[in-house]
């Protein structure tokens, strides 16, 4: 198996294994009315490693996964997981971001993504209720402060996975600290 | 745009192949869960088997008390199942339809999903084991939700407070029909339902609460489940009918066991 297709399924598989993760999580706090919603996560920088086509074709498999485990509209972070990589991908190219700088990137993507359900479940006709607004603000609150641990230890993960799998570390040195 | 362009029948294959992916392994993290459960009180101090045994101990003395007025209960169930006829008999004469009678069939929780746009449970039963869309779903104490999409060996229950939830419902000693909804959960975990159609003489005093219960005419549940509590009522918009908040069991999200209500109507097989 070529190498870029080998970092394709450790990066695919890193990802589904959080998503599992946070399911798991989510299954048990849900009960007193909060939500960890960190799809944000999942666009990690390890994609600039491998070319864009098979980078969108891992995103969209697990933004799928989350669309189905959380129950979003089929596709909605699917779509948007691949539209926002595209319009980072010149960024993540530098290829020069400290893990602070990655984390920064983690929670603006999370908020967009927030924002942009928040306002899909509130203007357009879904089978869904709404994102009621004190719920927006407490469970994007508790995921901007979970954000910061699982994102230095999902960056690390995926990079320990790389290794493992496609043999491969530290291709560029992307992360300096 | 290709996405939304694709036909709905293709979605829901891939929608259905997602789910049958995804079950066994919610079933397998709910089995390992209770293996941990198991193993975990393997470990239990002597003072915990102590206050085990002392509990056990109070529900076995309980257990012979009931033995002991087991004659009463015979003769009160007599002359139950002699009522149950004459009403039987009341029925065939004025055309009434037969009422459903269920049976219950347990099922344990695998994962809960209690966002605020969507809330679902996951059950470890399915399709094999005479699951349908549309039973009824109930838990210690009262609604819990209703089947939504049965898998080979997986179900999922829309639960009373997804917005999607509506069913026929009256309050305590009032048999006239008014409509439940559910309405999420509030932060904090207090999971909550909507009252429409309230008739206007219907008063709740300053500081009491009335229960509302689902009523037989819906189909999915028997008659007389608890839902919730309404503490206040307002006017609608017509000013025909009130509507109101309905705080529904705080443990309804918590729970780990539920009965499965399978109408022998409309299910048709026994379990």
């Amino acid at each position: 198996m070529k190498a870029q297709n080998r970092i394709l399924c450790s990066l695919t598989l890193s990802n589904l294994v959080l998503i599992g993760c946070i399911a798991l999580v989510n299954s048990f706090i849900n009960p007193y009315g909060f939500f960890i919603y960190l799809p944000g996560l999942l666009c990690v920088h390890q994609y600039h490693w491998i070319d864009p086509y098979r980078g969108l074709i891992s995103l969209l498999i697990c933004g799928f996964m989350w669309d189905h485990f959380f129950f979003h509209t089929f596709g909605f972070h699917a779509f948007l997981l691949s539209l926002l990589f595209l319009l980072i991908r010149q960024f993540l190219h530098s290829a020069k971001q400290t893990r602070q700088q990655i984390l920064y990137l983690h929670i603006g993507i999370n908020s967009s993504l927030a924002v942009a359900w928040f306002l899909t479940t509130h203007l357009m006709q879904t089978e869904f209720g709404i994102w009621k607004i004190g719920r927006f603000f407490s469970d994007l609150f508790l995921s901007s402060i979970i954000i910061i641990p699982i994102s230095f230890w999902h960056t690390q993960f995926s990079s320990k996975l790389i290794d493992l799998l496609a043999g491969l570390k530290n291709l560029d040195q992307p992360v300096s600290r | 745009m290709v996405f939304i362009a694709l036909p709905a029948g293709w979605k829901a294959i891939t929608r259905t192949a997602f789910n049958e992916f995804e079950a066994p392994l919610w079933e397998i993290t709910s089995r390992i869960s209770d293996l941990t459960d198991y193993w975990g009180h393997q470990a239990d101090s002597k003072k915990t088997l102590i206050s085990k045994n002392r509990d056990l101990s109070r529900i076995r003395s309980d257990w012979e008390l009931q033995k002991s007025n087991k004659e009463k209960w015979e003769s009160e169930i007599a002359k139950l199942n002699g009522l149950r006829s004459q009403v039987e008999a009341l029925r065939e004469k004025i055309g009434l339809d037969k009422e459903i009678s269920y049976s219950p069939i347990l099922s344990r929780v695998t994962r809960r999903n209690l966002n605020s746009w969507w809330q679902e449970f996951s059950l470890r039963k399915g399709s094999i084991h005479g699951i349908e869309n549309g039973l009824g779903v109930i838990f210690s104490k009262g609604v819990m939700g209703r089947i939504y999409h049965t898998g080979l060996n997986s179900s999922k229950v829309q639960l009373a407070t997804n917005p999607n939830f509506r069913i026929v419902a009256h309050f305590q000693g009032d048999d006239r029909p008014v409509t439940f909804q559910g309405n999420g959960i509030l932060v904090g975990g207090q999971p909550m339902g909507n009252v429409w159609d309230v008739p206007h003489d219907i008063q709740i005093e300053k500081g009491k609460s009335l229960l509302l219960e689902t009523s037989s005419l819906g189909g999915t549940f028997p008659g007389g489940l608890s839902i919730g509590w309404v503490t206040s009522l307002e006017e609608s918009g017509d000013g025909l009918f009130k509507n109101g908040s309905v705080l529904l069991p705080r443990d309804i999200g918590k729970v780990s066991e539920v009965t499965i209500l399978l109408s022998k109507k409309v299910g048709g097989k026994e379990p």
